[in-house]
């Protein structure tokens, strides 16, 4: 996502290629890993042993997610309050609902080769290999957990293990022309087993090793919370890839069919190349089908023919957001990147463009920007250009008695917004001042309690909870879209700057840097220019001095990079 | 100047506008914590300001522990119609009891003999055989518990309390969750983040391994309050440079606060500094540790304080129940008894609603032989205090214990019963996200008016 950005793809290509990329002509084998965005989405554990009635549901829910997060965020339109019903306010219908969760209902998760791979063969083991999990997965809880009627278990786990032993072959066979199958196979356990490297030439299991991760040593403070190792929801088998390995967590066109033929289970079948139309279901109730409800684009917003026809229809509806609903879809994304800019956007609620939304303040600003960032291509760089190098971006901050009495809450923008930094900006301004900001540019996620990478490659995982420091200054939960964070201003905040490991290092850091500096007041300056970019007032040099009597320069440091002046931007 | 034609608050309002900022005001209040503006709630005058929710997780067994049916025995092995309900796994016939139950209290609340402690408190306790769900997961049961949601991204019930009602304590979240391994479900959902739940390790008993960053292990105290007044000067400085600020004030503020709650915490947190006798009063697992920090939590002030029996899901009883119940329930049943006398002592219980529970309860067919599966059909809870009558069943399941029958009290109607005790309508407290209304309740709940006094 950042290289897309960084080689400002155009704004409609970029979601496209997460919602399509496989369907793309002319897309890369690189341009696939935006389809982790769907793949990667929440998902509810589905327990093998449940009904269909109760784990499909949990599918439902599934599929919900994903249209919430393509309608509210692409569209600022909430199509899901129509899951039961039509939509009470906007005109979005029940059946449109259902159209659009056809399209995920015929969109598989997979795992996707991430070398070249001839198509046929590559389909043929996305299907074998997602099958072979599930069985694996199923075959080895039955056999540690037969239940109580062992005997039909017993004949269960013995079928899934002679299917297994033919798609194995089938692998074999693939993995002639493409060892990197075998590799993975034989690196990678399915779920409830153990890799062969963990076990010893007997059989029985090695002793663990630290892993370098756990080996790298944290101050007291930054030993991972243990909420973080807690499933906050979901849990449940799951895939994980290591990041090296020459696979994606990805998405194909195969429709989903439950599938509860062998008895006291639930599968989900994956049907490659046959798209899966679920029909409406009354009252949102899967115990209630209704009328059939073909893959297609919300009846309002489409110009001239509604239904997709190629395979799931994702490219479908990915070209229309981008033609049909063009002039939606462009106001949404200028107002959230005016919204980033301004701390204030145009619509108060970004993800909401319907009659229960906010009206914009500004709606000749926004019809006019979201026409040019049209007519220049969907250009997210040109759109940041335009808004930062408008007069009313470059206007001060700072409070003005006589405007302030017309227009206080600026909506007329008489000033610029002053802002505070997120905590992406936040924390890098600290690193940054302490010269210890890493910016490789790319690559895996990083743990940023124990790292110094840039925080916006903090690794947000849905299966465990979000960076302590994350949370206190607003990230919101990542299983769910959400408009913009809300900002907060609290005492936890401010501990985490008086007292955290974190921001200690960094006034060491800090202190060593100036260390060489010959007087108290070289020193003050020294970390006035690498803190704040500015010299120091010569009353900021007395109180620092005055300090300096009783205390040490990382003491000092510290409160720097406490102030106000460091978080704020005016 | 222009500016003090508003009043202060006016003036955050709109100098800063958003939700987000509401605590804003408070802080300058001289409230160290965000609360909301108050006119969501209460609605009407409340019978508790504080609830204590101990959660039993894994889904602890109705038929063993509150819920006699001699049935059971009559058709011990067999699989009545009634009881032929798909669970998670595949199970085999009705397995009764080893347990024998004897009346308790005036109230003559029948119990179970492996909860002796809680049987002394038995005129306290109004217990539910009548409670249902949605689902036979986990994870969706234990979703719809505290969050009135299957779905995962909804807030949690303590949120949806902090939102609604603020908290009491300046130097204190009004939601904790106490622990031995986070516990979970501390997301504010789509609520704003400041009413997201801390949680706190139970395994833990010093309260700087609780609240993140609470001391500073660098500085003496008088070393950090000469560093803070530093840096509070020098923030002074850059106001007056930039102007009237709302956030610029409001930090000032919050970085005051928390120099003070590094020293309140540690005194309310630290559960070392209860006398013996009440230490051993409750006992000394996680649970125990937890339910004496939930007594400390609301006499400070916490509103919303739940309790885990962790780690894990320890009452997921699927093989030797039997065996796991005599093991799991004395600390169970002492620290909750603990519980319920200490703060009746400290006249506390009136005014704290405690509950008890798990996701779900277990099935009276056996799995496995000697174990009992999953169970959303029907099973027990009990609540006391908070304005709940003492001493009471309430409700039935059908003649095996599978599944409610009698008063049926869904997870909404516990919600909107939790809710109505702290004054608190739970149809009318909303939030508008994606273009329309939330209640923790969705559509659903009653407020249960027959346990209330």
């Amino acid at each position: 996502m950042i290289e897309a950005l960084n080689k400002d793809v155009p704004y409609d290509r970029f979601v496209k290629l997460q919602l399509a990329a496989d369907l793309m002509p002319g897309a890369s084998r690189p341009d696939m890993r935006a389809l982790g965005v769907i793949a990667l989405g929440p998902q509810d554990h589905k327990d093998v042993r449940l009904s269909v009635d109760v784990v499909g549901t949990l599918q439902l829910n599934d599929w919900d997610e994903r249209l919430d997060t393509v309608s509210r965020g692409m569209l600022g339109l909430s199509v899901t309050c129509a899951r039961c019903h039509d939509h009470k306010f906007d005109p979005i219908r029940q059946m449109d609902y259902a159209r659009l969760t056809s399209v995920f209902a015929s969109t598989s998760r997979a795992l996707r080769p991430f070398f070249e791979i001839d198509p046929k063969t590559e389909t043929r083991f996305m299907w074998v290999y997602q099958r072979m999990f599930d069985l694996h997965y199923t075959a080895n809880l039955l056999e540690s957990d037969p239940g109580s009627k062992p005997e039909q278990a017993e004949r269960q786990v013995r079928k899934f293990r002679v299917e297994l032993a033919q798609m194995q072959a089938e692998l074999d066979a693939m993995s002639r022309e493409y060892p990197q199958i075998a590799e993975y196979i034989r690196t990678v356990p399915y779920p409830g087993e153990k890799p062969p490297e963990a076990r010893n030439p007997d059989g029985t299991l090695k002793k663990r090793e630290a892993t370098p991760d756990e080996k790298r040593t944290r101050p007291a403070d930054q030993v991972p919370n243990p909420e973080r190792v807690q499933n906050e929801g979901g849990g449940g088998p799951r895939k994980r890839i290591d990041p090296k390995a020459p696979f994606l967590n990805s998405v194909y066109d195969a429709g989903v069919v439950f599938n509860s033929s062998e008895p006291d289970l639930t599968f989900f079948d994956a049907t490659p190349g046959v798209p899966r139309d679920l029909p409406l279901y009354r009252g949102g109730n899967l115990g209630t089908p209704g009328e059939p409800a073909p893959r297609g684009f919300p009846l309002v917003l489409a110009k001239g023919p509604s239904d997709f026809h190629n395979g799931s229809g994702r490219l479908e509806l990915g070209e229309k957001i981008f033609t049909d609903a063009a002039p939606l879809s462009a106001r949404v994304i200028v107002n959230r990147v005016w919204g980033w800019h301004f701390d204030k956007h145009l619509v108060g609620t970004p993800s909401d463009f319907g009659i229960q939304g906010l009206q914009p303040t500004h709606p000749e600003l926004l019809e006019d920007l979201a026409a040019r960032f049209i007519a220049n291509k969907w250009s997210l760089k040109w759109l940041h250009r335009e808004i930062m190098l408008s007069a009313t971006y470059r206007q001060s901050s700072q409070p003005r008695t006589q405007p302030m009495d017309v227009d206080p809450t600026n909506q007329f923008l008489w000033r610029m917004n002053p802002r505070r930094m997120d905590i992406e900006a936040y924390r890098d301004s600290l690193l940054q001042a302490s010269g210890k900001l890493d910016l490789t540019l790319y690559g895996q996620s990083d743990d940023i309690d124990t790292g110094t990478r840039r925080t916006m490659y903090a690794t947000i995982s849905r299966s465990r909870s979000t960076a302590d420091v994350m949370k206190l200054y607003d990230v919101p939960a990542p299983m769910a879209h959400v408009p913009a964070r809300q900002p907060t201003l609290n005492p936890l905040q401010a501990l985490f700057v008086m007292n955290s490991g974190f921001v200690q290092e960094q006034a060491a850091a800090l202190a060593e840097q100036v260390a060489a500096e010959a007087t108290p007041e070289a020193k003050i300056q020294a970390l006035y220019r690498r803190v704040f970019a500015r010299a120091a007032t010569a009353d900021e040099i007395a109180l620092g001095v005055q300090y300096l009597n009783a205390a040490d320069i990382k003491g000092y440091a510290q409160a720097l990079l406490s102030t106000n002046e460091v978080i704020f931007w005016p | 100047m222009a500016i003090d034609k508003f009043s202060r608050r006016e003036a955050l309002k709109c100098l800063c506008g958003g939700v987000g900022m509401i605590g804003l005001a408070d802080l300058l209040a001289g409230d160290a914590f965000a609360a909301a503006p108050h006119t969501i709630g209460p609605h009407f005058a409340p019978k508790a300001k504080h609830v204590i929710l101990l959660f039993m997780t894994g889904g602890p067994s109705q038929v063993d522990l509150w819920d006699p049916k001699p049935a059971l025995m009559k058709y011990a092995g067999q699989r009545p119609a009634t009881a032929d309900l798909r669970t998670e796994r595949t199970t085999a016939g009705l397995m009764p009891t080893k347990f024998s139950f004897s009346k308790h209290g005036k109230g003559g609340v029948e119990m179970s003999e492996l909860l002796p402690n809680l049987g002394t408190v038995a005129d306290e306790l109004c217990v539910i055989r009548s409670m249902f769900t949605t689902n036979p997961n986990h994870e969706q049961a234990r979703s719809m518990f505290h969050q009135g949601s299957m779905i995962l991204s909804r807030p949690s019930v303590g949120s949806w309390i902090s939102y609604g009602l603020g908290t009491e304590n300046k130097n204190l979240p009004a939601f904790m969750v106490l622990a031995p391994d986070g516990g979970g479900f501390t997301t504010a959902g789509f609520l704003p983040a400041e009413y997201q739940g801390s949680s706190f390790n139970t395994f833990e008993t010093a309260p700087d391994k609780m609240i993140r960053f609470l001391r500073n292990t660098d500085l003496t105290t008088d070393a950090q309050r000469a560093q803070l007044d530093l840096a509070q000067a020098l923030n002074k400085k850059h106001q007056d440079t930039f102007g009237q600020d709302a956030f610029l004030e409001g930090r000032i503020a919050s970085m005051e606060a928390a120099f003070k709650m590094q020293f309140a915490a540690m005194e309310t947190l630290d559960v070392m500094k209860e006398p013996e006798t009440i230490r051993e009063e409750y006992g000394s697992t996680p649970y125990a540790q937890g339910c004496l920090m939930a007594r400390r939590l609301v006499e400070s002030g916490v509103r919303f304080v739940v309790v885990h029996y962790g780690p894990g899901q320890p009452w997921d009883d699927h093989k030797e129940i039997d065996k796991n119940l005599r093991d799991r329930c004395p600390n169970m049943d002492k620290a909750s008894a603990a519980l319920i006398r200490d703060l009746k002592r400290r006249g506390l219980l009136d005014e704290t609603l405690v509950v008890w529970g798990g996701e779900f309860g277990r099935t009276p067919v056996s799995e496995s032989g000697d174990g009992r599966d999953h169970n959303p059909y029907g099973f027990s809870m009990f609540m006391a205090g908070g304005g709940v009558k003492g001493g009471m069943t309430y409700g039935a399941t059908d003649e095996f214990g599978f599944r409610a029958v009698e008063n049926r009290v869904s997870i909404h109607d516990l919600h909107a019963t939790i809710l109505h005790q702290l004054g608190v309508d739970h149809e009318k407290l909303t939030y508008r996200y994606a273009g329309r209304d939330f209640r923790l309740t969705d559509v659903f709940g009653n407020v249960v008016k027959d346990i209330l006094t």
